[in-house]
């Protein structure tokens, strides 16, 4: 008797539980093409059309191996987008990629008022017979197929004619090498080359050189994985140039309790600098660069020499201290200087102590003037003049900078006032950090993006779109659109968008409310929603601890997978900390329940600052007072589509950041890029 | 039989152990960069050790960068250690993040009552206390005097105010080329340097920003106008107390405020600037305080035994142990009322070390942690430190700055 009543209760809670109104639309998910170019191009025109790929094939014309890399990323990103490969052929419509050598593309390109005239500059045109590449020189021509590449569009490549050169010759990233090295650079090393640098600067402190296997780290790269590496970046028409930490950041040459005896400070707790007088350092440093030299053989190999007193005493020693800092310091670079010079290799070094106003002017005049320096400043600021003070005391210098809003810009534009030779955009993720790109730190890796923008153009705007961009690199994106339907939450609202009275939203009033939302039917980003107030649940701030813990949202749909419009009230500075979730519950009785992590699902709406892979920016605005503000769309696929989710119970853990749902999505299919 | 046998050998086998196994209940406290001080926490845990039969007390120094990491991780491996030194701003983010326990559950009144009252201020947060106060230190200023001669100054009569400081500075770089000054402006620091210029940061209800006043603002326009007729030296800006001391030691630099541990390091680092140097108290501002950095012992979740890990935490920080703490350092002050009173604050010899902590004394009556205790810390600090950035680099004006900032407060207070 007992279960046929449990039965029929569970049948009629679920008869009576009406399903939430949705709407159907034939494209709730829908990629686009990049709306502006990255980097902008200096001269471009467009013009309405788009050249199909239909009976489209590929012709190279030339035999560097630069054309064939170009014709091997131009496939990659029709494959991605749209599922298919263009032939190699001659006949009927193609894209040629050549270079001026080419006399007939030349000639085009005369006729187009088109001729690139600089390194790495290239002609670019796109029209209804097909499109054209050609490159001032083969680097040229693969820059300029990355910029092809972009014009892609659901149709077609889209018609333009544009003439483009970098600014910077050396346009640089840094990447690091250690145990994850594959999983990351395999992705980032093409991302990069697609946004146009020109070189890598790789982080190689812990690689296993065979020269020094006590020093090995197990979380450290292994020789082969160096070189695997040195020839990918060369692939990718990009040059490698290694980075050894040496005199200061040198812990790792001190790894696993040896070398004990070329400690800078023999008092200090943890070994940092290395002491440049101990004429044993240099048996253990020398052949580390010699190895280095012959794994990546680079041009030039960066030496550090950053901070060399920053952590420990330096010089702490009495002899130390009677030659002084700056005679240590030039009498170190000077030796690596020579060494590196008499393997045809050049020497480049950090800025900071060599240059700074304490001791440059002892240091910087008794150093090679062929030396490039690197000056790191990574405060945004409105200019860098500290960039023309070394400029004019005759070094190549070139700016660096990190991933704040404005670094790079202003200081690409601060280095084409001033002559620098060129730019390199920072990371500093760890020296094992490699998985942190797709973690915590993401947002570095997004910057990579706005610097090689004002790098190669630094007047330019930096387009908008670079976090997207960033994270097409990870989960390619499709531009086929997915159908479903949007989901009318207004009657779960437990909020209102707008406060104007200090008693919806977070209840901080009107300057601090998300009346600027658009309502109805939206799309942010690929996604569409029916936008109208906030599922709030409770949190532990003043303002929203009297909301509902849970609520539930019927359904009674099937869905491949749901996109979520959602955010938090406040911020949470617990690391990992789980905000919240949804169990969606079948009807056939099973569940699953998914958690919301704050900084990988979800977001406040007033932290702008947080990146993940595993959401996307959807809308950004201001409040009536000017705070920037923003809502983030989360995607989950469900792992049983065949199965009707019943219901999806929304759950708060009654902490600071309180979910907030305002959008919800079904999807027929799931998005290529869906996590 | 035989099992009867081996029945009897493990119980004695057990009783006999047990005693070892206590002997060994292990306990431990980490401190914050004091490995300097080796010869005076090694008899410090024996004394512990002699006085708790069956604790085995282990002493920990670690960088301040690893403390916090330290903690988290002791966390989730579900053996934290048991008392933690951290600074203010560390110890109120790990509260906010759930990782501390609450002292006032653990101690008694009476225990809590032997510590100033300013000094547990800085380590409560929302009506509960997670850090018993241990060592403070407040910041003296240094003259370098070959300068100000150089400058046509008189080093018997440096400036007491801040303003006459910045004066002194212009006058230092004008004269000499030199830089006169270098304060540490760049950075969440700046929220103290308001308050000891008697400005608010939070209004009485401490639920709205109010430091974007005509006040705040000119008070940091006066900053960003000597920085931009480069009266500031650029590589302080960007790196900080370490660029500064780094001037300051190679005689480039005339005036700098340090704490008074650093002139010990100075007489090695450099002994002609050492012997050219003059002390002077930290100035007091229209707001009666000065920064005092202070140090207090937190107790991380999930340790064995919190009420023994508390009452670790309040033997580290009793009278007996501040006070022997502060004579070994000579530069540091207890935050204990009894040892903070004892002569030994008032009496010193004649270089400069000694005079350095006698200057830090005169104003140690006057010192607090200004950090401000407001839930996440960590991104409203970050949000004060980026905007406060872009107006000294150029980016913002000092009004737009400080009302961002007020802006991202209060949508997060």
């Amino acid at each position: 008797m007992k279960p046929l009543l449990l039965t029929l209760s569970l049948l009629l809670a679920g008869a009576w539980a009406a399903p939430l109104p949705t709407v159907a639309s034939s494209d709730v998910y829908q990629a686009s093409a990049p709306a502006e170019l990255l980097p902008p191009p200096r001269q471009a025109s467009f013009s309405t059309g788009t050249l199909t790929l239909e009976g489209l094939s590929i012709q190279v014309l030339g035999n560097a191996p630069e054309l064939s890399w170009a014709a091997r990323d131009l496939n990659a990103e029709t494959q991605t987008r749209l599922g298919l490969t263009l032939p190699l052929g001659e006949g009927g419509k193609t894209v040629r990629i050549g270079t001026l050598e080419n006399p007939i593309l030349a000639a085009e390109a005369r006729a187009h008022n088109l001729t690139p005239d600089q390194t790495e500059g290239y002609a670019l045109w796109v029209n209804a017979e097909g499109a054209t590449v050609v490159g001032f020189d083969p680097l040229g021509a693969y820059r300029g197929i990355q910029t092809l590449r972009q014009l892609l569009t659901p149709t077609g490549f889209r018609f333009a004619q544009i003439r483009d050169w970098p600014q910077f010759p050396l346009r640089m990233a840094m990447i690091y090498l250690d145990k994850d090295s594959a999983a990351v650079n395999n992705v980032l090393i093409p991302l990069l080359a697609k946004y146009k640098f020109s070189h890598l600067l790789v982080m190689c402190d812990y690689v296993q050189w065979s020269s020094t296997s006590n020093l090995w780290n197990p979380s450290g790269a292994t020789l082969a994985e160096a070189a695997r590496i040195a020839s990918l970046i060369r692939e990718y028409g990009m040059e490698p140039i290694p980075l050894i930490e040496l005199l200061g950041h040198a812990r790792w040459l001190f790894y696993n309790n040896q070398n004990r005896d070329l400690w800078a400070d023999p008092q200090a707790q943890t070994p940092y600098a290395y002491d440049p007088l101990n004429p044993r350092t240099y048996e253990v440093v020398l052949p580390i660069l010699a190895e280095a030299v012959k794994v990546f053989k680079p041009k030039y190999l960066h030496i550090g020499h950053d901070e060399v007193a920053n952590v420990n005493r330096f010089p702490a020693t009495p002899e130390g201290l009677a030659a002084g800092l700056p005679k240590l310091f030039v009498d170190d670079t000077l030796r690596l200087y020579d060494y590196l010079k008499g393997l045809g290799v050049g020497t480049m070094i950090w800025h900071d102590v060599a240059f700074s106003q304490a001791y440059g002017d002892q240091i910087a005049p008794n150093l090679p003037k062929d030396i490039v320096v690197a000056y790191w400043n990574y405060s945004p600021a409105a200019d860098y003049p500290a960039l023309a003070a070394i400029h004019e005391q005759g070094f190549p210098v070139i700016g660096s900078s990190w991933f704040e809003a404005g670094n790079a810009q202003n200081m690409a534009q601060a280095g084409l006032k001033y002559g620098s030779a060129g730019m390199l955009q920072t990371r500093w993720s760890g020296y094992f950090g490699n998985l942190s790109l797709l973690g915590n730190q993401a947002r570095q890796g997004m910057a990579y993006l706005s610097a090689a923008s004002s790098f190669w153009n630094p007047a330019a705007a930096v387009p908008r779109d670079t976090t997207a961009r960033y994270q097409e690199a990870w989960r390619p994106v499709r531009f086929s659109p997915v159908a479903g339907r949007l989901v009318d939450l207004s009657s779960l609202s437990t909020r209102t968008l707008k406060d104007s009275a200090g008693k919806d939203w977070i209840q901080r009033g009107p300057s601090t409310d998300l009346s600027a939302l658009p309502t109805g039917v939206q799309r942010f980003g690929a996604y569409k929603f029916d936008i109208s107030g906030a599922v709030m649940l409770k949190g532990s701030r003043s303002g929203v601890n009297d909301l509902p813990q849970r609520v539930t949202l019927e359904l009674g749909a099937q869905a491949s997978a749901i996109a979520f419009l959602q955010t938090s009230g406040f911020i949470s500075s617990v690391p990992k900390d789980l905000v919240g979730s949804y169990t969606f519950t079948y009807t056939d009785g099973t569940s699953l329940q998914q958690f919301l992590e704050y900084g990988r699902e979800i977001a406040s709406w007033t932290d702008l600052g947080l990146s993940s892979l595993f959401f996307s920016p959807a809308w950004r605005g201001k409040t009536s007072d000017g705070l920037e503000v923003g809502l983030n769309t989360w995607v989950w696929v469900n792992p049983h589509p065949d199965k009707v989710i019943q219901s999806i119970t929304f759950e708060s853990s009654g902490g600071q950041a309180n979910p907030a749902l305002i959008g919800l999505s079904l999807l027929e299919g799931v998005p290529a890029e869906a996590p | 039989m035989k099992r009867g046998r081996l029945l009897f050998w493990g119980i004695t086998g057990l009783l006999l152990l047990l005693p070892a196994a206590l002997a060994q209940r292990p306990m431990e406290f980490v401190t914050t960069n004091l490995q300097t001080f080796a010869d005076f926490f090694k008899p410090l845990v024996e004394r512990y050790q002699k006085a708790n039969a069956g604790v085995m007390l282990k002493w920990t120094d670690l960088p301040q960068n690893a403390i916090q990491q330290k903690v988290l991780a002791g966390i989730a491996a579900g053996s934290p250690p048991d008392a933690v030194q951290m600074n203010s701003d560390q110890i109120l983010e790990l509260a906010q993040q759930g990782a501390l326990l609450p002292l006032n559950d653990l101690l008694e009144a009476k225990t809590l009552g032997l510590y100033q009252k300013s000094s547990l201020e800085a380590f409560s947060y929302e009506g509960k206390l997670y850090g018993l106060p241990d060592y403070a230190s407040t910041r003296i200023v240094a003259f370098n005097t070959d300068i100000l001669k150089k400058a046509g100054l008189d080093p018997a009569n440096t400036p007491k105010t801040i303003p006459g400081i910045l004066e002194w500075a212009k006058i230092i770089k004008d004269k000499t080329g030199i830089y006169g000054f270098a304060p540490l402006i760049s950075g969440a620091d700046f929220l103290k340097t308001f308050q000891e210029a008697g400005l608010p940061i939070l209004d009485a209800k401490r639920q709205k920003a109010v430091f974007n006043s005509p006040a705040h603002v000119a008070l940091l326009q006066q900053y960003i106008d000597l920085r931009k007729k480069d009266y500031f030296p650029e590589d302080v800006m960007r790196r900080g107390f370490t660029a500064a001391y780094e001037l300051y030691t190679a005689g480039r630099l005339g005036i700098i405020i340090i704490g008074p541990q650093f002139m010990p390091r100075l007489e090695k680092d450099s002994a002609t600037v050492w012997k050219a140097t003059l002390v002077a108290p930290h100035p007091v501002g229209a707001g009666q305080v000065v920064q005092a950095s202070t140090f207090a012992y937190a107790v991380p979740k999930g340790v064995r035994d919190p009420k023994a890990a508390a009452a670790l935490a309040a033997w580290l920080t009793n009278d007996e142990n501040q006070l022997a703490f502060s004579k070994r350092t000579q530069t540091t002050f207890p935050t204990t009322i009894k040892a903070a009173a004892d002569p030994y604050f008032h009496s010193g010899g004649n270089d400069v070390n000694a005079q350095a902590r006698l200057a830090a004394a005169k104003t140690m009556r006057l010192g607090r942690d200004l950090s401000v205790p407001v839930p996440n810390s960590a991104a409203l600090n970050k949000s004060f430190k980026d905007n406060l950035e872009a107006a000294i680099f150029g980016q913002k004006t000092a009004k737009q700055a400080l009302d961002d900032i007020v802006k991202f407060w209060n949508a997060n207070l």
